[in-house]
């Protein structure tokens, strides 16, 4: 059946958000699979996705800080869990909050929109782009520091 | 070093910037006496007809080499109607310090010529403006403008290397102008020494071709941005936090706004500013020297591509390369690779600051109605506590040490528990003989944690450091922190977790933190 297929992706978090979101692992990407279609067997796009970030791999909390849990265990579905506290910086009402880029295969989103727009002479909203197996999706959050 | 020699040092350096602005003066006059008898000859030979001996042109000057380059250099500017005829276009002294580059196809003399005729406004004189700075001026730009109203403390003399040992407590900006000058006497060097603010960012501006963001606030990144867009100016942006920098090169070319062949601003990357609670300072979160001089030194990079591309003449840009299309470059020091580019979106359709509908105006910005702090949000203090859960370090030190009056008891690290909920990095530097470190980290993600782990696995187990804490249900808890915020939201969450005992047993936090503590209890408690 269709629906039962599934896309690979990787997740990357950068400038800062890695330890926000993947605490002290050594890694600042993770490797996920999701289901290819939505339960209205409509194609997943990016806003599914933050969806899936927001209630899957990310938990709120009072203050943004590093966390590392020991009981994660990378090879265990069930505690393949290691995000931590980086909802309120990152996503907000399944939107990306501000000061965060989010990057598709080395280009700003709003970028590809461009140039789909462009391609298909229709206006593209950048979080309903779909997404395909393989893609690299990465969040980036801006520094301040100087 | 003990007080009275600072104030000697500061005496010394003041006396010896003194004499320096004496001498300058001096050779100021000179110069422009030398300039005005210069043209007197000048005139005379030009009716005489050019010299062809060329052994004759060095004679005919008869003004010590000193003084003949600073004419040479005053007379080189656009201003001079009619530019005197010259052997070179480059004096002696500028061909010795500036040959490594000049022999580079990317420079050649056209683009030191560029980098002389050149004003670049460095915003922020700090990890990134000093590096970009030394090199800027190391390269011959002709004008640098310094914008800073802070003045040098001791905690920035690990990234900040145009400041010194000496010159903490002078600002930022004299204290930029005396490294800068020693470096390269022949850049002139504007002081702008107050904050950036809306009301003089646009007339500040205005006299120079370029500019540099190396401030630290996104409220700052929006208003230099939204200037140089109103004003037609190309900015290098950088900045940097731990282990991490990024950069960008905006409104590059520099088009007026509506041109959609402009490179975008940082409102088209960034058209709404992040959450004010999740922006991090260095003095918070921390930076490695090298990680903000990598940066600053890759704007300084930037603005020489920039400077020595960029044409006079509106002929000439036709003809010129185009600009490397728009990226944001990320350095991350503990990567591999440590640097990647992310290509950046054109210039935003609907773009607040440099599109055709742009909202941004010179008005709206230099009469303050933008207002950029409310803009970017400003986070309070944490207030989340009643005065009755916290203690001023004064109390808790009577606590610590003196003997109680009634009880007449001697006090005890084992009366209480001092919880410090610094990061562990920073308990190890220095901590509170007695203390226990339960790093705010672990507490915040605690009830989170433990309603998801009982959810996703079988374990329901409570943390460690919140049974540890519940073996004692009588001992009153103290937390401290190292400014006072972090301690209260601990308190806050432990009487969630009901280690309070409804109430019968004190769980209340030190104001002000181990700052505080030092201020006011131990002075020799380490300032970091």
């Amino acid at each position: 059946m269709e629906g039962d297929q599934t896309i690979n992706i990787t997740l990357g978090f950068l400038g800062g958000l890695d330890k926000l979101v993947l605490g002290d692992l050594d890694e600042n990407q993770m490797a996920i699979r999701l289901s290819s279609r939505t339960e209205t067997g409509k194609n997943v796009n990016l806003k599914y996705l933050f969806k899936h970030i927001y209630d899957n791999l990310l938990v709120k909390s009072e203050r943004l800080v590093p966390k590392r849990d020991p009981r994660y265990d990378e090879n265990d579905p069930g505690k393949q869990l290691p995000f931590e506290e980086a909802a309120s910086v990152l996503i907000e009402n399944g939107k990306i909050r501000g000061g965060n880029l989010v990057v598709i295969n080395e280009a700003d989103w709003e970028c590809i929109a461009d140039d789909l727009a462009e391609e298909l002479g229709v206006e593209v909203v950048a979080d309903e782009m779909e997404i395909s197996d393989g893609d690299k999706i990465e969040f980036v959050t801006t520094l301040h520091g100087g | 070093m003990a007080p009275t020699s600072i104030i000697e040092s500061l005496r010394q350096q003041i006396a010896s910037c003194e004499a320096q602005l004496r001498d300058l003066r001096s050779q100021l006059a000179e110069a422009e006496h030398s300039q005005k008898e210069q043209r007197e000859q000048d005139r005379l030979r030009h009716a005489t007809g050019p010299s062809s001996d060329p052994l004759g042109h060095d004679m005919t000057y008869g003004i010590h080499d000193d003084f003949r380059s600073e004419v040479f250099a005053v007379l080189s500017q656009v201003e001079d109607e009619r530019p005197p005829p010259r052997r070179w276009p480059l004096d002696r002294h500028e061909y010795r310090r500036y040959g490594r580059q000049l022999i580079m196809p990317e420079i050649g003399l056209q683009g030191q010529l560029r980098l002389k005729n050149a004003s670049v406004l460095i915003v922020g004189v700090g990890g990134l403006g000093c590096p970009a700075a030394a090199y800027l001026a190391g390269a011959g730009v002709g004008t640098l403008g310094l914008v800073d109203g802070d003045t040098v403390e001791e905690s920035n003399l690990h990234r900040q290397i145009l400041h010194s040992t000496g010159r903490v407590g002078m600002t930022k900006v004299d204290s930029a102008r005396v490294a800068l000058n020693s470096l390269n006497p022949n850049v002139r060097l504007v002081p702008h020494s107050s904050r950036l603010a809306p009301e003089t960012a646009i007339s500040t501006f205005q006299q120079y071709d370029l500019v540099l963001d190396c401030t630290d606030t996104p409220a700052s990144r929006y208003l230099i941005s939204d200037t140089c867009v109103l004003l037609g100016k190309t900015l290098v942006s950088a900045s940097a936090l731990r282990t991490d920098g990024q950069l960008m090169v905006l409104n590059n070319p520099p088009r007026p706004p509506g041109d959609t062949s402009g490179g975008p601003c940082y409102r088209c990357v960034f058209p709404k500013p992040p959450p004010p609670e999740s922006v991090v300072s260095c003095g918070d979160g921390g930076i490695l020297g090298p990680v903000v001089g990598v940066m600053g030194v890759l704007q300084a990079l930037e603005a020489i591509k920039v400077l020595t591309r960029a044409t006079q003449s509106p002929a000439e840009s036709l003809s010129a390369p185009p600009p490397d299309p728009p990226s944001l470059l990320i350095f991350s020091a503990y990567s591999n690779p440590m640097f990647r580019s992310i290509r950046l979106r054109a210039r935003k359709p609907k773009c607040a600051a440099c599109s055709a509908q742009a909202s941004v105006t010179s008005e709206a910005v230099s009469s303050g109605s933008l207002d950029y702090v409310q803009f970017c949000g400003a986070t309070n203090p944490v207030d989340a506590l009643s005065p009755s859960e916290r203690i001023s370090v004064e109390n808790y030190a009577k606590v610590r040490l003196d003997v109680n009056p009634f009880t007449g008891m001697e006090p005890s690290k084992d009366s209480h528990i001092l919880v410090d909920t610094r990061e562990k990095v920073q308990y190890d530097l220095c901590s509170l003989e007695g203390s226990v470190n339960i790093p705010f980290s672990i507490v915040s993600g605690t009830s989170a944690a433990r309603a998801r782990w009982s959810d996703n696995s079988q374990t329901s187990g409570e943390q460690d450091w919140v049974s540890e804490l519940r073996r004692h249900p009588d001992k009153p808890i103290f937390v401290v922190c190292r400014l006072g915020n972090d301690s209260q939201l601990t308190v806050k969450k432990m009487k969630e977790l009901g280690l309070d005992n409804g109430g019968q047993r004190w769980i209340g936090d030190l104001k002000g933190g181990l700052r505080a503590w030092r201020d006011v209890i131990d002075k020799d408690f380490p300032e970091y």
